[in-house]
């Protein structure tokens, strides 16, 4: 027989059932919830910079989208407080939107954090991205660095400054790119929030603009050639480590690079920070991965 | 003295987490195939569950649980091979209300026990109920090899809506939000519902962990970070033994109505429905 209590104990008044418990809503993360998330578990902290409309949260949403195919490299999905975050910014380039071509909504508001936490067969990482209205980084570029809502910079295991790949490709508006990007580098720089202690990266996004152009794809590059090597000459100096890279992260007419996305993940996740690694050389197995395809250039400084 | 095993079926409307429970009742109480489980004595709510069988058995459409007639605790003794008692508890949730904790982000206290308590999960995927996160890119290749339009420019364009997200996504949600609190879970059963319609006629029939690895792939990312390769494991089931109402004939001719399940993984195919429960309490290894 069944026992009396058991069937008692299984049986729910109406109210009771009808109680409800709020989940967490799976938006962005603000600064405070982030705070918590810290307080309970680490987690790296990776700043994504540009001006408006240069693809910082196509970038994440492209990421993110992958994930849903597969795993990225060695990294695999092992979750995320902010799905519904993820799930909005992808949209806009789902078959579900009606769009003819994949867009982007521009982000506004105030800054926002996504999170992933992302499993190797060694361990697991929870990661942080920022999503950052573009206009915060066009008023620090512009005005003070220090009166900016940017403070959040010094924290960054890992700045990434995007430049817009579309005015890149045009001759009437690349070098204001460039010349944007050296001032709020050298601002950062000067005000201290990023110093020789950080990891910085510079990417030129959207490569296949220009790339699938024969007739831009020349001019296009003599230039950026030119402007890694100035960028290089500029800033090597100043931060433990500074890159530059490609990156086409939504291509309009092909799925994106799965290989070049899990290097830059590489890039980003694995090995520690300058501010925290031991003063010597970084492995020689670092150098040639994946990685080295999709670097342009690096430089890291050693003490 | 029996002990209580909870078993909690998650999965979206329609997945066929019903109708599997009909086809599990019917092999536990008719002992057709010699189950590896088998009923010890009727439950106290039986009569939900006849309902559900008698349905199963004519080959109609077994009636989706609807949120004003849910289950919250069924429970089902059962007997193990080597004698060994247990009590299964299976709530038969609508759909719906695992769809609700995606969409208005909220739960009621009695899920949150039950999603406590629960030993063993039930994931409940419908190939032929599956909302897929596919891209303009995506949609934009396929039209062109069928020549044909993909999207028209003048569409009228779409607000982002949650019920729309991908199937996998909602699932993966779901499961964190029983996986982020105290929980007891210590396997994750997969079950791929309507595999017939997986393996109708098609050339290259995957297994259905590679059915989960390719066409539900952040689900399997989800489930072999967070629970263990060797915790968890997807059985494709057809429940019904076809597609009603096309196959819905044959069926009925069949003598042994266990018969017309299939169980399919990775080892092989059998009748056994219970194999999937079984292996989730930690009857089989």
């Amino acid at each position: 027989m069944i026992d009396e209590e058991e069937i008692d104990d299984s049986e729910a008044t109406g109210d009771a059932v009808r109680e409800l418990i709020y989940l967490r809503t799976g938006e962005a993360l603000d600064a405070d919830a982030v705070a918590a998330l810290g307080a309970s578990r680490p987690y790296r902290l990776i700043v994504l910079a540009g001006e408006p409309g240069c693809g910082k949260t196509t970038l994440l949403a492209s990421i993110y989208q992958e994930f849903l195919s597969g795993p990225l490299g060695r990294f695999s999905f092992a979750g995320s407080e902010t799905l519904v975050a993820f799930e909005r910014r992808c949209h806009a380039s789902r078959a579900e939107s009606g769009h003819s071509i994949p867009e982007t909504e521009r982000t506004s508001g105030a800054t926002a954090y996504l999170h992933l936490r992302l499993a190797t067969d060694d361990f697991t990482r929870d990661v942080v991205f920022t999503d950052i209205p573009g206009e915060d980084f066009r008023l620090a570029r512009d005005l003070s660095v220090e009166g900016s809502r940017l403070g959040y910079i010094r924290r960054a295991d890992r700045f990434v400054l995007l430049l817009d790949g579309a005015k890149l490709s045009h001759a009437a508006t690349r070098q204001a790119v460039v010349q944007n990007a050296r001032m709020l580098l050298r601002g950062l720089f000067e005000s201290g929030m990023l110093d020789t202690r950080s990891s910085v990266a510079v990417m030129f996004t959207k490569a296949d603009l220009w790339r699938s152009q024969p007739d831009v794809r020349q001019r296009t590059a003599v230039f950026l050639d030119a402007a890694c090597r100035r960028l290089m000459d500029d800033f090597a100096g100043c931060f433990g480590d500074f890159s530059l890279h490609e990156i086409a992260a939504r291509p309009e007419s092909e799925p994106p690079d799965r290989d070049a996305l899990s290097a830059m993940l590489e890039h980003w996740l694995i090995g520690d920070t300058p501010a925290r690694s031991p003063r010597s050389a970084p492995p020689a197995s670092f150098l040639s991965t994946p990685y080295e395809r999709f670097a342009l250039f690096r430089h890291e400084g050693l003490e | 003295m029996s002990e209580t095993r909870r078993v909690l079926a998650v999965g979206l409307p329609s997945s066929g987490k019903t109708t599997f429970l009909a086809a599990l009742w019917h092999a536990l109480r008719a002992d057709e195939i010699s189950p590896r489980l088998r009923l010890l004595r009727a439950p106290v709510d039986r009569e939900y569950l006849m309902t559900l069988e008698n349905e199963w058995l004519a080959c109609e459409q077994v009636g989706r649980t609807l949120p004003t007639a849910e289950q919250y605790d069924i429970q089902i003794p059962v007997q193990f091979s080597d004698g060994q008692a247990v009590t299964l508890t299976f709530p038969d949730l609508a759909g719906e209300t695992i769809e609700a904790q995606w969409v208005s982000r909220a739960w009621s206290s009695a899920y949150e026990a039950m999603s406590s308590e629960a030993e063993g999960l039930l994931v409940f995927v419908n190939p032929t109920r599956y909302t897929e996160a596919l891209t303009i890119v995506d949609l934009n290749a396929v039209a062109e090899e069928a020549s044909a339009l993909s999207q028209d420019p003048h569409n009228q364009t779409q607000d982002w809506r949650p019920e729309t997200t991908p199937t996998q996504v909602q699932l993966v949600e779901v499961l964190q939000f029983i996986m982020e609190r105290p929980n007891r879970v210590a396997r994750v059963a997969v079950i791929v519902s309507a595999w017939d319609t997986i393996a109708d006629g098609s050339p290259s029939v995957p297994t259905p962990a590679e059915w989960l690895r390719v066409r539900a792939a952040l689900l399997h990312q989800f489930l072999y970070s967070c629970v263990g390769q060797d915790a968890v494991r997807v059985f494709g089931v057809s429940a019904q033994g076809g597609v009603l109402p096309r196959d819905a004939a044959r069926l009925q001719d069949c003598v042994r109505a266990a018969e017309k399940v299939r169980v399919v993984t990775t080892e092989g195919q059998s009748h056994d429905i219970t194999t999937p429960v079984a292996w989730v309490v930690g009857i089989l290894p």
